[in-house]
């Protein structure tokens, strides 16, 4: 299994437009829900007093602990649904074009009969996605450090590593998933699908566990639990749960590598 | 079983079923170093399945196919730096240019082609700046040609390599090829156009519902058919010393004119011409399209 730069370089164009369309949505959302932040810190006892009065169920479900408090914001704000989907849908798109796009664009004849192995492109392609995907969650950590600075939070940077850490694991993990079904099955569209059908339903599984005793149950072994479950913002990194997160990984990489030897590539 | 590295191709026995459903069975046959077989068949007779056999595409069922000796079940990938390979439906990357996109294969490849692109380029006419996306179908088939090319492969497989080319492109393509093969590279060509086969192959392997129905030269094709010898005399004479000579199937008169239908020698035909006085003689081969017609419709017929 070799990396080869000119088709690393390759997937790096191909992936740049959607890169920075997705880096500046990031972004953009880091500075919408930040520049919200001053207005609820000055009226912190009223938002505590409302928050209070919501049904415990729904404080469960949202995990809103502490949403005046500049972590406890962030967290609801920026780690609990939209930024971390955002990832989680990124991971799924990618992971799923990794290992089909060439062979639907009728592109893979000529790219597998260059003497190269197909754990090789598959590796090169990995390390394309997963390095457009982190420099995504750099884009997150950067604007929201200099955000924070800018709105004299006093959270430290390790929190917001730890932050970019989970989003960025959870976009990796869905992409290895989606990038397995690719190669099993040859149809971008199968894999898409079913990776983020498997993703919904585990955050499905992750938000109504307070309330389930069964999902409540199975919870531990959800890498949603495993990443923002960890409550990075508050609690710092979790070690266990990156570990966890990186024995789904282990196994997906290797279906994927296995599929996609085994493939007879669709003419 | 001892593999000579001169020959280019060699295909044992090669048999690819997708599930139950066959792709092509017991296919046998080698390609020598600096020959050129032309691979031929109906749609859907299997040449393309055998093409990404070799090419590592499809995983070999049964049997086996070995590129200048080395197996292509457990070759390392490296085994492809000596293949050239054309698809019969071609993708091409369409953000690039065609520079952009020639100078990616060479780098994949481990490689610096940029003297043999622009030879290849500028001999079939390709304008290298141009855009692929914007490109029309022949202008698209010739970068799959220099791609195929441009390494100086020993091994070239190449599936329907100048659909969509113009006819002076052709030619220069078909001069390109017949340089590539006294250089000593082995040519597996699938063509629908016979005319094109028979000028460039010395044989022909012909498949049909996923079996080769023959293989051999084409001189030899062309005897094991029906062909049409005609004969004129100064007057009338009789068919019947005709229609007993070995070989003959079917003898026509038409005034002083006799044609003959024979497969085979046509020795005995002759002398029995002579003898009766014949004045001219002419004989019309059977073009490959009509071998290839005979030899699909007779597989067809036992089928």
């Amino acid at each position: 299994m070799m990396f080869h730069s000119a088709l690393f370089a390759k997937s790096i164009r191909d992936h740049l437009r959607g890169a920075f369309g997705w880096m500046f949505g990031v972004v953009a959302l880091v500075v919408l829900q930040l520049s919200v932040y001053p207005t609820i810190r000055s009226s912190s006892e009223g938002w505590s007093s409302l928050i209070d009065e919501f049904p415990d169920v729904i404080k469960e479900i949202i995990r809103i602990t502490d949403y005046t408090s500049e972590a406890g914001y962030i967290s609801a704000e920026l780690l609990s649904f939209i930024v971390p989907f955002i990832f989680v849908s990124l991971g799924c798109m990618w992971g799923a074009r990794l290992t089909t796009e060439e062979e639907e664009l009728g592109t893979a004849d000529i790219l597998l009969s260059l003497p190269i192995s197909r754990s090789s492109i598959v590796f090169t392609r990995f390390v394309a996605a997963t390095t457009v995907l982190f420099s995504i969650s750099l884009a997150f950590f950067v604007s929201l450090t200099i955000g924070a600075r800018m709105l004299d939070m006093s959270i430290p940077i390790s929190r917001f590593i730890a932050g970019s850490l989970v989003l960025m694991a959870l976009g990796f993990l869905m992409e290895t998933i989606a990038a397995a079904l690719g190669a099993l099955t040859g149809k971008r569209n199968v894999a898409l699908g079913v990776s983020m059908s498997i993703a919904i339903a585990l955050f499905v599984f992750y938000s109504l566990a307070p309330l389930v005793d069964f999902f409540d149950t199975v919870n531990p072994i959800n890498p949603f639990q495993w990443t923002i479950g960890t409550m990075p913002m508050t609690k710092g990194i979790s070690i266990s749960g990156l570990v966890w997160v990186l024995l789904v990984i282990a196994p997906s990489s290797a279906a994927t590598y296995y599929f996609y030897g085994k493939r007879d590539i669709a003419g | 079983m001892t593999i000579d590295v001169n020959v280019g191709l060699s295909l044992d026995g090669l048999t690819k079923f997708y599930g139950a459903q066959r792709g092509v069975e017991n296919i046998s046959f080698d390609v020598q170093r600096g020959e050129v077989v032309g691979f031929v068949g109906p749609n859907g007779s299997g040449k393309t399945t055998v093409m990404r056999m070799l090419t590592g595409l499809l995983h070999v069922t049964r049997g086996s196919a070995h590129v200048l000796g080395t197996s292509v079940a457990n070759a390392p990938p490296s085994i492809r730096a000596n293949i050239g390979y054309l698809p019969g439906t071609l993708g091409l990357y369409k953000n690039l240019t065609v520079q952009e996109y020639l100078t990616f294969m060479s780098r994949m490849r481990g490689l610096d082609c940029s003297g043999r692109i622009n030879e290849l380029a500028s001999r079939l006419s390709l304008n290298t700046t141009a855009h692929i996306g914007g490109l029309s179908k022949g202008t698209k088939q010739k970068v799959g040609v220099v791609q195929a090319l441009m390494h100086n492969p020993k091994v070239l497989i190449l599936d329907e390599p100048t659909s969509g080319l113009d006819p002076i492109v052709q030619r220069q393509f078909e001069a390109i090829l017949l340089e590539a093969r006294d250089a000593g590279a082995a040519v597996l060509l699938s063509s629908h156009l016979m005319h094109e086969v028979e000028e460039l192959a010395s044989r022909v392997a012909i498949v049909n519902q996923g079996h080769l129905v023959v293989v051999d030269d084409v001189h030899s094709l062309k005897s094991r058919i029906s062909r049409i010898v005609s004969f004129d005399f100064p007057e009338t004479v009789s068919t019947e010393q005709f229609t007993f000579c070995p070989g003959v199937e079917h003898v026509t008169r038409d005034g002083h004119t006799i044609e003959c239908h024979i497969v085979g020698p046509e020795t005995e035909l002759l002398k029995i011409a002579v003898d009766l006085g014949a004045i001219s003689v002419t004989s019309k081969e059977p073009s490959l399209e009509e071998i290839f017609l005979s030899q699909t419709e007779n597989d067809d017929d036992v089928s």
